[in-house]
């Protein structure tokens, strides 16, 4: 199955902040992920997006799947 | 491509009540889990046109919200003067330290702003706890 690089919300009710994490398609909810690789915070001004960029380009080497919404961050931030 | 405006994730927070709870699930997967539609589709078991017309359906009932209570925007403003009120009572206090008639100031100007703290969802504790 495949294997996607999503945004996952942590943070509290109101205050959204957002880890980028590895996980498997099939289970969105259960928690489970494979590997975090960074955080995405839109609270500040500019937003602030921090991930490792060596294993975003690892993983997608491997066949992971960002979404679009990480497809456009990571672009924006020069990883792609 | 198109981008998915994450402000829709504040208001799920604020006006999430008001949708149904299926409305509620698939917007809430959307955009605080992050599934593109199709994937929706397969956990609701409806079909990704489906998913998509209620996730706009949801958007614009929440929009609408907004734009009718305007809460989200109230309490925006609210938080930024509470952060405000706290570092001007640092400020304050600094000024009140350094300067023995006005003393009493900033045990006062300590208590302003620990009630601004108190008061405010994000302004500094918020803050401590996106950390985790």
């Amino acid at each position: 199955m495949a294997v996607k690089i999503r945004l996952r919300r942590m943070g509290a009710k109101k205050n959204p902040f957002y880890r980028v994490v590895v996980a498997d398609s099939r289970y969105p909810r259960d928690g489970r992920f494979i590997e975090e690789l960074g955080t995405y915070n839109p609270l500040v001004s500019p937003s602030e997006f921090k991930v490792d960029a060596e294993k975003v380009q690892a993983w997608i080497r491997n066949g992971a799947q960002p979404t679009d919404t990480v497809k456009a961050l990571l672009k924006k931030n020069g990883v792609l | 491509m198109h981008e998915k405006n994450l402000e829709v994730a504040y208001l799920l927070d604020y006006y999430g009540g008001m949708l149904t709870e299926k409305q509620r699930e698939v917007v809430d997967l959307y955009y605080n889990e992050d599934l593109s539609l199709a994937e929706i589709s397969e956990h609701a078991g409806i079909t990704r046109q489906g998913v998509r017309d209620s996730i706009k359906r949801g958007e614009a009932q929440l929009l609408e919200m907004e734009q009718k209570l305007g809460l989200m925007a109230r309490i925006r403003a609210m938080e930024q003067a509470l952060e405000d009120v706290v570092s001007l009572s640092e400020e304050l206090e600094r000024y009140a330290a350094d300067n023995v008639y006005v003393k009493p100031l900033a045990d006062l100007s300590r208590r302003v702003r620990e009630a601004a703290c108190l008061a405010g969802v994000r302004a500094q504790e918020g803050g401590a706890a996106n950390g985790v």
